[in-house]
């Protein structure tokens, strides 16, 4: 009876949690959804506590709290391992950006007679910096200042 | 820019691979308007920016794919940098006729709205039943919240008057849906003038793919976590850039 308890505490208080951080503009909402998912698949747990003990039966588990158990920590794998994969595809995009911010700040130079440092100007200046801003790319068109 | 004449009005073409149609959107709508036009392409892999340049459009590129919200995001950013006082946006695969576009821009040249919305509903467009369902369900609660009926809720067939320019260049919802959606909550909520004009709106072709359903069915559920939440949420931050004044 504790146990039923237990989760179904902790799943309203994910979900109240959650909702205040998407108030506080702190967590998108597609992970509020996530989460509430989570919460959502507690909940369950405990409403068909009967279901899951007569599940346990027939897999040979001698506790229902343990596949209660299992569960949960199942979704929490599957919620870890789809964080994992979408950390994967930002990293992927923030490579990216860096990329093109290098391009964009252009290609030091050697020059003749310099200090040898080519270094650029004080920031925002893009003419006098001692960079090479053609790339020599491919852009039929380059883009100019907005 | 050593442009001889800049336009007040600025129209946003955002693009993903729609090099068939976009050379003739662009065409059209500097045919039908005195305006600008940028294409903001979002990460396309064919030649849609080489077409809208072709055609007369200025083009500037997202890094990779960020989706309709982040493209008019940037082409509002562009917008308030350049000093536009009107901000068109038109859909890149032809379904929005440029020609009613005058007609949404009208209304905030002539100061009676900061935002217009040009809704396909009221010319006839036919959507199926379950898709109508939930437009009708959506526009609903907008419209009470917004103070005027507003039934293509979806809509981003739309004009943008200064003051409308300025608050999203400050903030802008890009996620699907709530860059149309929850725009018209943050303008109402800026005590913005919304108003809704019929507009023609060519059909869309081809039909939805399931695994787009399951997509559409996650993306219809957070709108609603949005909308049901948006009155006790704080303001609004966007991180990052500043924008240029």
């Amino acid at each position: 009876m504790s146990l039923e308890l237990f989760v179904l505490a902790i799943a309203v208080i994910n979900v109240v949690v959650v909702l205040e951080f998407v108030r506080r503009r702190k967590l998108a909402e597609s992970f509020a959804l996530l989460w509430s998912g989570v919460a959502v698949g507690g909940m369950l747990l405990v409403v068909l506590r009967p279901l899951i003990d007569r599940f346990s039966k027939l897999v040979g588990v001698e506790a229902g709290t343990s596949v209660v158990f299992s569960l949960g920590i199942l979704f929490l794998v599957i919620v870890s391992m789809y964080l994992s994969v979408h950390i994967t595809a930002l990293e992927d995009k923030v490579e990216s950006l860096a990329e093109e911010l290098a391009m964009m700040r252009g290609i030091r130079r050697p020059e003749s007679g310099s200090t040898g440092h080519g270094a650029p100007d004080a920031l925002g200046t893009t003419t006098d910096d001692g960079r090479d801003h053609d790339i020599g790319g491919s852009a039929e068109v380059p883009p100019e200042h907005i | 820019m050593d442009a001889p004449r800049r336009s007040d009005v600025l129209v946003l073409v955002p693009a993903l691979n729609e090099q068939e149609t976009v050379a003739a959107v662009v065409s059209s709508a500097r045919a039908c308007l005195d305006c600008d036009v940028l294409v903001i392409n979002d990460g396309s892999s064919d030649r849609t920016a080489e077409e809208a340049l072709s055609a007369g459009a200025m083009v500037i590129d997202h890094p990779f794919n960020l989706g309709v919200g982040a493209a008019i995001r940037t082409g509002l950013r562009v917008a308030a940098a350049q000093g536009r006082a009107f901000v068109i946006q038109l859909d890149a695969d032809g379904q929005h006729e440029p020609a009613e576009a005058r007609r949404l821009l009208d209304q905030v040249r002539d100061g009676s709205a900061d935002l217009v919305v040009g809704s396909r509903f009221e010319s006839g467009y036919r959507v199926s039943r379950l898709r109508g369902a939930m437009m009708s369900a959506l526009s609903w609660v907008v419209s009470r919240r917004v103070g005027t009926p507003v039934d293509d809720t979806t809509s981003g067939f739309r004009a943008f008057g200064p003051a409308a320019i300025s608050l999203f260049a400050r903030y802008y919802p890009t996620v699907y849906l709530s860059d149309t959606v929850e725009a018209l909550l943050l303008a109402s909520d800026a005590d913005l003038r919304v108003r809704v004009v019929p507009v023609k709106m060519h059909p869309r072709q081809g039909g939805e793919p399931s695994s787009k359903r399951l997509r559409s069915a996650v993306q219809l559920t957070r709108l609603w976590l949005v909308i049901l939440m948006h009155p006790i949420r704080r303001a609004p931050i966007q991180r990052g850039l500043p924008h240029v004044a």
